[in-house]
């Protein structure tokens, strides 16, 4: 098990690092405590991986996406999106091992 | 959350953060770091244009466009009036006392016409920008930092975060544009000197004296002309075109023609037919003026040339090459100009807002004095730790949380108040103990307590406990940095990391404990008080499912816990339903509204505790 990326999150974090100038900094996915439901997704792109985190690539390296160990255990098999609906525009986080996730999607418990 | 810098210019706008530990300016899908500052009102809808949209139809919608508008900033009708003569743009009827208004047109949510202000385009462009830096960072900016021309005052400063306001911003401070340019240049690193920064922008130009001393910028003097800039320019080339008299969308034209040949004789002898000779000729006169300026502000701050250690070129005008030749023989130094001339202010300002964040990447060593170093946090049951403040928020900073009670009819609570990034309050460092006593004697679940941090801006930690209902309150102080070093710290964040598979493990295990207790608890109290509602064989079921959970509460394997949790919830299902419908059914036959509440509370309320 890994971390997946979609197209659509592939091609929107390429276009924010466009925009941001930053055409070699890394997407870092993670969980922490908090939330309508028990547990928070929370996603940042920074210069580079923190020295432990746990480091998936794709597009042959052109697309980084960096998680620590304490949040991969809640966050193995994931698959990154993005989706651009009338509700929301965002980045959105398809984790199998979520049991249930509050109605923003933000929040969850395993 | 970052803090972002936004240069409010009067032709352009520019929004920067700073990321992995360099400003760096926005773009927009153009891939531009420049946002027209243009805003244009389309008929029959609420939501303007903005920036190059704007623009780009602006000559066909003249008067709905609205561009320097900066300089009415803080304005009213009588001193707009005195500078309006040329504007492709018309002022609102409206008293000589009065904010400056424009009219854009029909409005479109009513009969009347349709009346801006300043500082509401401002606004429209100040979001534009905020939501780019907002998608960009993948979260809602913190505060924004904006400049304005040093020659501001204090009612066009004021317009100016008014603007920010009406834009939904949180506006940490405003910044002097020559300031922001000292800074992006890192002169404040060389600690000593006097440094002229000549900002010659598309409608103002501003000469200031800076003297720093260690590593303080401090204004000599400004000087300058709100009312002097490249748009200047470009009106000397209308002119030299032979299309100085045309007005509205011609003038709007003719404008654009004349600001495309500005540009090519940056690097050209010729264009158009109008020589780098002649525009120069044209121009000198202004440039001249700006030179004049720069004498008085040097004589204001009684100095010499030979006094100023470097002069810093900003704003788009200073790369027309007559202009940096004049202001190099002047100040007899070659400018600083490495940085973009249009970037410099905002890239500043960036760097301002990072270091007022307390968290800045590029002050490395304000690090510990400004932020909480380790989170904070209250033990719950089980042993298992809620954090309220989590490490590295910066201070001052509050934030509550509300518990409740574990077992019916408590009446006391311990709070335990511990530092650190373990998933288990053992493994954390213990600030303090106390007791919140006289709870009111309610089912578990019930009693609200409401749980607050704060942490002030020396650092020390005050915890209150405040019960919702009899307002019983008790709280105590607590110096968490006291006897923590550097070192102690890291080792205690290299654990939290170390630890983190079997401290989630923990967790995770202690909490389906901490809810298998609470079922089970609920379900004996259950066949204890309502024996007579359960079928026959149903207490056997019920029984033998609790018999198995007691046993896998003992292990520490969590599947069975919330397995056999979730089977025994499943198997009382009826017989709590029945207990519902019973205790509803004697509330509603005793027609008594606050029996049928306590009933509700009795039986939703003591499954339901967490």
């Amino acid at each position: 098990m890994a971390i997946a990326i979609s197209e659509a999150a592939v091609e929107r974090f390429e276009k924010l690092k466009q925009m941001r100038q930053t055409p070699d900094h890394v997407l870092r996915v993670g969980v922490r405590g908090g939330g309508c439901s028990g547990l928070s997704y929370f996603l940042d792109i920074v210069e580079k991986p923190e020295d432990r985190d746990k480091v998936f690539t794709f597009k042959d390296g052109a697309v980084t996406v960096a998680v620590d160990r304490k949040s991969y255990l809640f966050l193995n098999g994931t698959e990154l999106d993005f989706q651009k609906t009338l509700m929301r525009t965002g980045f959105v986080f398809n984790n199998p091992l979520a049991g249930t996730s509050c109605s923003c999607g933000e929040s969850f418990t395993l | 959350m970052a803090n972002i810098g936004i240069d409010l210019g009067t032709t352009n706008s520019l929004v920067a953060v700073v990321m992995g530990g360099r400003a760096r300016c926005l773009l927009d899908d153009e891939g531009s770091a420049l946002t027209p500052s243009a805003v244009q009102f389309v008929e029959g809808t609420d939501t303007p244009r903005i920036g190059l949209e704007a623009l780009e139809s602006a000559a066909e919608n003249a008067q709905a466009t609205l561009t320097s508008f900066k300089r009415f900033m803080g304005r009213n009708m009588t001193e707009a009036r005195a500078v309006a003569g040329d504007l492709p743009y018309q002022l609102a009827e409206a008293d000589g006392d009065k904010v400056v208004r424009f009219d854009v047109g029909a409005d479109p949510r009513g009969e009347g016409r349709r009346e801006v202000t300043p500082v509401e385009a401002s606004a429209w462009v100040l979001r534009m920008l905020y939501m780019r830096a907002a998608d960009c960072l993948l979260a809602t900016p913190g505060g924004v930092v904006i400049t304005v021309p040093a020659y501001f005052d204090d009612a066009q400063r004021q317009a100016t975060r008014d603007a920010g306001k009406l834009a939904g911003m949180n506006v940490l401070r405003l910044l002097n544009e020559p300031t922001a340019a000292a800074i992006a240049y890192g002169l404040q690193e060389k600690k000593q000197g006097v440094f002229a920064v000549y900002d010659l922008g598309g409608g103002t130009f501003d000469i200031s004296i800076l003297e720093l001393t260690d590593g303080v910028f401090q204004v000599l003097s400004t000087a300058g002309d709100t009312r002097l800039g490249g748009d200047d320019f470009d009106r000397e080339l209308v002119e030299e075109l032979g299309l100085g008299s045309t007005s509205g969308g011609d003038l709007r034209s003719a404008l654009d023609r004349a600001i495309a040949i500005k540009h090519a004789l940056t690097s050209s002898d010729q264009a158009e037919g109008v020589t780098r000779g002649r525009f120069e000729q044209r121009i000198r006169p202004l440039v001249e003026r700006t030179l004049a300026s720069c004498k008085q502000a040097l004589k204001d701050a009684e100095l010499e040339v030979g006094d100023v250690d470097g002069v810093v070129l900003v704003g788009g005008s200073t790369r027309v090459p007559l202009v940096r030749q004049m202001v190099g023989e002047l100040f007899e130094a070659e400018p600083y100009c490495d940085l973009d001339p249009d970037q410099v202010v905002a890239l500043g300002a960036a760097m301002q807002a990072d270091i007022l964040s307390g968290q800045s990447e590029l002050a490395d060593d304000m690090l510990l004095m400004d932020v909480v170093p380790l989170s904070l946090g209250i033990e719950t049951m089980g042993g298992v730790v809620e954090r309220l403040i989590w490490r590295c928020t910066p201070i001052p900073c509050e934030a509550s949380e509300t518990f409740t009670t574990h077992v019916d009819g408590q009446t006391a609570v311990d709070l335990h108040v511990v530092q650190g990034e373990r998933e288990l309050s053992k493994d954390n460092r213990s600030l303090a103990r106390f007791k919140l006593k006289g709870l009111p004697d309610m089912p578990a679940g019930l009693p609200r307590v409401k749980v607050s941090f704060t942490v002030d801006a020396d650092g020390i930690l005050q915890v209150s406990a405040t019960e919702q209902y009899t307002k019983t309150h008790a709280e105590i102080d607590v110096q968490p940095s006291y006897g923590l070093d550097d070192a102690q710290v890291e080792q205690m964040l290299e654990d939290a990391i170390d630890n983190a598979e079997t401290d989630v493990d923990e967790r995770l295990l202690i909490e389906a404990r901490v809810e298998a207790e609470q079922i089970v608890a609920t379900v004996k109290k259950a066949l204890k008080n309502d024996g007579e509602l359960l079928a026959a064989g149903e207490r056997e079921a019920i029984e033998g499912v609790m018999v198995k959970l007691e046993a896998a509460m003992g292990g520490r394997d969590r599947k069975p816990v919330q397995d056999l949790s979730k089977e025994l919830d499943e198997v009382t299902a009826p017989f709590a339903q029945r207990r519902i419908e019973r205790d509803l059914k004697a509330a509603l036959e005793g027609q008594d509204a606050l029996a049928v509440s306590k009933a509700l509370e009795r039986t939703v309320g003591t499954s339901e505790a967490r």
